[in-house]
């Protein structure tokens, strides 16, 4: 047994901190509120250039034979930036549809290549039962990937398209004409949701490392009864809990990295539904402490730490919010009983 | 990452199995602790004497040479196996260890690790609890002996024990932490009284000891004068770890219980309890996942540091969690089984407590890993 990212992981964590760090500091995340997708856009094709949207897909369908715990290190370092690039709907949540659930090869050297995809999903950014209708993390011409009702991953046109205003401006949703789906009930299509349900883990435990550490910087730095407000215990204790958070978030997260790709699937599944449910609501509650520790500039427009609790929203509802995941444990548990 | 077992702890583990398949006891383990500690003390002299115990303690002392892993795996398969608890002292070994003199190793480490001998902590006094060096109790050099005086208290099987491993102050002169030295101290000496407290739960698990006098010869300091902070420190990094004190299985013993108690009331629980029983589920993979990577870190060879807070916290919280489910679940005052796992509610706020209560665990993380400035005061 072995629980260490390894070297290689290393680097690429730091190398996409580097390539955010630069990008956002030219153009703060803020902007992609409205500049028509060019941030997400000059993002998305530094991913692909360093060959990281393919992580999933093995080499000989083109992609770059990563893993998933790989992939796992690329979302929370994208989380941590708050980027608004569609990292888990599409380089995870659809790359692991249409390689686990026998979709197109074409799609999936497309997917790789970085052409747009859209994962499916239903009203509530649930796995869809019968009929999906909302693309996730749509970005412009987008196709749709869902699973359909004989259980393959299948890649649709989407047409009436329709965005929807929702509490995430960085990832957008769209409505769109319902294609028919089904549940996942193969191991390919159950292993594939637990892909999805970790890669969304990652990138709310980078959402929460982001919040920990800016409350952290400005902890030191701002001073009230002229002392630094992180000397005091009321906050240091708020920022303790934070990184207890963040913490076992990671644990709970890479542990799953591993077993949603190698472990049986029962326990794959296991795995996964603890790292999402746990995640979503740690990641939220921590970017609310995050705001509660910066104090009044937490709640502007001005400062990015409301994008920051948007997009841990979002992720935390997607896939089935803690509902899915919990109904799975609970299940397993009483089976067990 | 690689969760998986490698050949050589897959051996273990099925060696292990095969023993516990044959050797769990029948009789149902007491809940009251005096007729539950002979049974524990029995089942883990009976594991040592087959080479179970002790596993990652060098062979001359009595353990069997072996690591960290396969201490965990020894907790996991216990777990699994429903077999009783192992005695919480196992992390009283390593100061010896570490500190002990090749004769104090030798005559004090196999009698405690075959749990012949038992050991306890006396750290805690009435008036320095989380404030730990501000301690009184104070240890005289007399000719060839340390005389020892004052008042410890919330040590933890006292009252079952025949050595505690006590810090005293040495040097009353020297600034706080850096006057305390550790000594072992035979519990029959004169002039020890041992005082149980009895817990809101009925159980007497901790204890006071009143020092009045005591004489021990001057071979009992462990480690040199001043040592004894460090020395503290050591213990409590090891006894915050879930790993070194195996809450894993107990815990996973309480769900499963949980589950059949709401399998007893409903073939259809409402939503509620599903996602109370899926949080409780959760949380303890999250603990398992942090167990995991804690113990990977200690494989490859980094002791414990101020990260165990994280540990002790995740602990006290997935207990407290299972705790508050019991409540949600056994309403009916008619339930059987309602008042112990009250009792057990009870216990669970002392986790929160002892070891280092939840606040000072969180100034530690916010200190010492976050590199917050100290507090005022």
């Amino acid at each position: 047994m072995h629980f260490a990212l390894s070297e290689d992981q290393r680097i690429l964590q730091q190398t996409i901190d580097e390539v955010s760090a630069q990008l956002f500091a030219d153009s703060p995340v803020g902007n992609a509120r409205a500049d028509g997708g060019a941030l997400r856009a000059k993002l998305w094709s530094k991913l692909v250039e360093l060959d990281l949207v393919g992580l999933l897909v093995p080499e000989h369908q083109g992609g770059a034979g990563g893993s998933l715990t790989d992939a796992c290190v690329v979302a929370e370092a994208l989380g941590r930036h708050i980027a608004p690039v569609p990292y888990v709907g599409t380089a995870i949540a659809a790359a692991a549809l249409l390689r686990f659930a026998g979709g197109p090869g074409e799609s999936l050297a497309a997917l790789c290549r970085g052409e747009a995809y859209s994962v499916l999903l239903g009203g509530q950014l649930e796995d869809p039962v019968a009929t999906a209708t909302v693309a996730f993390d749509w970005v412009d011409g987008a196709q749709g990937v869902a699973l359909s009702p004989d259980g393959l991953a299948t890649v649709h046109d989407l047409v009436d398209v329709d965005p929807i205003t929702d509490v995430d401006p960085l990832h957008r949703l769209c409505r769109v004409r319902p294609v028919p789906a089904g549940a996942a009930s193969s191991e390919g299509a159950r292993r594939a949701r637990a892909a999805a349900w970790t890669g969304a883990a990652a990138f709310l435990t980078g959402l929460a490392d982001g919040a920990l550490r800016q409350a952290l910087d400005y902890a030191r730095q701002r001073e009230q009864y002229d002392r630094p407000i992180g000397s005091f215990q009321a906050v240091k204790h708020l920022c303790a809990d934070m990184l207890f958070d963040v913490e076992t978030c990671r644990s709970i997260t890479y542990g799953a990295s591993w077993a949603a790709e190698h472990a049986p699937i029962d326990e794959a599944e296991r795995v996964a539904s603890a790292a999402k449910c746990y995640t979503g609501a740690a990641a939220i509650r921590v970017c609310e402490t995050g705001i509660q520790v910066l104090g009044g500039i937490g709640v502007t427009q001005e400062h990015d730490a409301h994008l920051r609790l948007r997009s841990a929203h979002l992720h935390h509802a997607a896939f089935g919010n803690l509902d899915a995941p919990l109904m799975l444990l609970a299940g397993r548990v009483l089976d067990k009983a | 990452m690689d969760l998986r077992d490698s050949p050589k702890e897959a051996r273990f583990r099925a060696r292990l199995c095969a023993w516990l398949k044959e050797n769990l006891p029948t009789d149902p383990e007491p809940t009251v602790l005096a007729e539950r500690w002979p049974y524990m003390r029995e089942f883990q002299q009976r594991l040592y004497r087959s080479g179970w115990v002790a596993l990652s303690y060098p062979k001359e002392v009595g353990g069997q040479g072996l690591g960290p892993m396969e201490e965990a795996i020894l907790s996991e398969e216990l777990g699994k196996a429903n077999a009783p608890s192992l005695l919480p002292l196992g992390h009283l070994g390593r100061p010896l260890l570490s500190y002990g003199t090749d004769e104090q190793r030798r005559r004090y480490l196999p009698p405690l690790l075959a749990s012949d001998e038992i050991w306890c902590q006396g750290f805690s006094e009435p008036q320095a609890g989380s404030d730990l060096a501000s301690l009184r109790t104070r240890a005289v050099r007399e000719g060839d002996e340390w005389v020892l005086n004052g008042h410890k208290i919330w040590t933890s099987y006292a009252a079952f024990a025949d050595f505690c491993l006590l810090l005293a102050r040495t040097d009353p002169d020297a600034v706080r932490h850096r006057g305390i030295s550790a000594f072992i101290v035979p519990l029959s000496t004169p002039g020890v009284t041992v005082r149980p407290i009895v817990l809101a739960n009925g159980d007497e698990e901790f204890a006071e000891i009143f020092l009045d006098d005591v004489r021990i010869p001057e071979a009992n300091m462990l480690g040199r004068p001043a040592d004894g902070w460090r020395i503290a420190m050591d213990v409590v990094n090891y006894e915050r770890g879930a790993v070194e004190t195996g809450y894993l299985p107990k815990f996973e013993r309480y769900l499963s219980e949980l589950a059949a108690v709401v399998k007893t009331q409903t073939s259809t629980p409402d939503r509620a309890i599903l996602r109370a029983l899926g949080e409780a589920a959760a949380a303890l993979e999250v603990l398992r996942m942090h167990c995991l990577r804690t113990l990977s870190d200690r494989v490859s060879g980094a002791p414990p540091g101020p990260e165990s807070s994280i540990d002790k916290l995740l602990m006290t919280a997935v207990e407290q969690k299972l705790m508050a489910l019991s409540l949600s679940l056994l309403t009916d005052t008619t339930a059987p089984g309602r008042a112990e796992w009250f009792d057990r509610y009870l216990y669970g706020r002392a986790g929160s407590i002892y070891g280092g209560s939840a606040q000072i665990q969180r100034n530690i993380l916010a200190e010492r890993l976050l590199g917050l400035p100290r507090s005022p005061g």
